[in-house]
């Protein structure tokens, strides 16, 4: 018989008679096995723990979850001066620009307002590990290839990072129903950190497809949960009640 | 913190960690961890140990939940980041790198409990850890069967529900897969640090 499998038997008294008196023997004189059996013991000890277990699985699975939100939070800390400035500008340009016209349209009023998100690439910090898949979605977000960056995100379908990602580059490529889709798993979630930006976005696609009223009703959601883009959103709900 | 989360108080918290709730754990992990992370990042760690970390910690607190240890003289945040500080500190000390890294960086708490008891829950937890994660490397059968015994079901249910002929083929088969877990086990770098290096018995 197998050593293990002779560890297996003592440790549930299945070892009788001789085999047992010699298995005990052998413990006292083989300091290896008596060390496998400790190691065998300890292992046995985490198996039976089923809430322990269970609590570790549950811990690696928010982690998993959360990588990406890891991310955000990093640009949150340390990156988001520069890409808050630069969309801030872009911003301010396109939002003077849409003041010239006294009436302007909804395809003006999303142009002046959709800012795409930047690429988590270029300001992701270094040991914060993301999906293959996203990053390669990334990769084509960030060389503009729209559509290819969409098919890449959805091999990754739990990925809410991906999905956000996939929502802003539909927008790019003019496919606002999917993107809508997008932006409702995220929302519907309800347990991420990239609510916030969906809501804007989907905003922003009820804006472009002149679905104006549930443009109003997620504006004012933004503007009553007083998420980082209420400004925005008062700004653009605004123009959309002095136009009509 | 996003708006979506929800402010738990100490007691919900313990109670959320001894009863597996995941909107607890997931506050926890969003309170928390970056400060972790940030912690054992800017002394010479990575990503990966500052995650071991966050898991010991949370290991070490449901140990101390479930056999009534634990008796807050703080608040969790302190009780909780102290421990992190504690295990980062022992981890470098055991590097033989310099206190004063540490202490300069961040100040310690002092912990709520005594350090050699800290050390023993952190052994216990260490082998735990590694179970888990060693466990990922071994074969779609052994991890089935290992995962199976982990969620509870005993030898009789699981050759009910699988192709094993009887519960002493189960016995075997599990005899089989622990000796190849501990093979993967004893070669891991974390097993080396922790329990290589001395005679210590586990």
């Amino acid at each position: 018989m197998k050593k293990f499998e002779i560890i297996e038997k003592y440790l549930n008294n299945q070892l009788k008679g001789d085999e047992l008196m010699s298995f005990k023997k052998s413990l006292h004189a083989d300091t290896k096995l008596a060390e496998d059996l400790r190691l065998y013991q300890s292992i046995n000890k985490s198996l039976s723990d089923t809430a322990k277990n269970k609590l570790y699985v549950t811990l690696n699975e928010i982690h998993l979850q959360n990588q990406s939100t890891g991310i955000i939070r990093y640009i949150n800390h340390y990156k988001v001066s520069a890409v808050a400035a630069a969309i801030t500008i872009l911003s301010a340009v396109g939002v003077l620009l849409v003041t010239m016209f006294n009436n302007p349209t909804n395809d003006q009023l999303y142009a002046a307002y959709f800012q795409p998100e930047q690429s988590v690439l270029s300001v992701r910090s270094a040991g914060v590990n993301m999906e293959q898949t996203i990053i390669q979605g990334m990769q084509l977000y960030e060389m503009k290839q729209f559509g290819a960056a969409v098919e890449m995100f959805n091999l990754a379908p739990s990925n809410l990072l991906g999905k956000l990602y996939a929502g802003i580059a539909l927008m790019e490529i003019n496919n606002f129903e999917m993107a809508i889709d997008n932006f409702n798993l995220i929302i519907e979630h309800n347990d991420n950190l990239f609510i916030d930006q969906a809501e804007w976005y989907l905003g922003l696609c009820y804006v472009k497809t002149n679905q104006v009223d549930q443009a109003r009703q997620i504006l004012n959601k933004i503007i009553v949960e007083n998420t980082k883009y209420k400004k925005e959103s008062l700004a653009l709900l605004n123009k959309l009640d002095k136009r009509n | 913190m996003s708006r979506k989360d929800k402010k738990y108080s100490d007691s919900e918290i313990l109670k959320g960690i001894r009863t597996n709730n995941r909107n607890v754990l997931n506050h926890i992990y969003k309170e928390y961890y970056i400060s972790v992370h940030k912690l054992v990042l800017k002394n010479s760690g990575n990503e990966q140990l500052a995650w071991d970390v966050f898991q010991d910690a949370i290991l070490i607190t449901y140990d101390k939940i479930i056999a009534d240890r634990l008796y807050l003289t703080s608040s969790f945040k302190t009780f909780f980041i102290s421990i992190c500080k504690n295990l980062w500190y022992k981890y470098l000390r055991d590097q033989h790198q310099k206190e004063a890294d540490v202490l300069q960086l961040d100040d310690l708490i002092p912990s709520d409990y005594d350090e050699n008891e800290l050390i023993k829950d952190h052994k216990d937890n260490i082998l735990f850890r590694l179970f888990r994660k060693n466990l990922e490397k071994l074969s779609p059968e052994c991890q089935e069967l290992l995962n199976l015994l982990a969620e509870g079901y005993s030898g009789e249910e699981i050759a009910n529900k699988t192709k094993y002929a009887s519960v002493q083929v189960i016995y075997n088969k599990k005899a089989k897969c622990i000796k190849h877990l501990l093979e993967k086990i004893k070669s891991d770098q974390d097993y080396k640090n922790n329990f290589g290096k001395t005679d210590e018995k586990i």
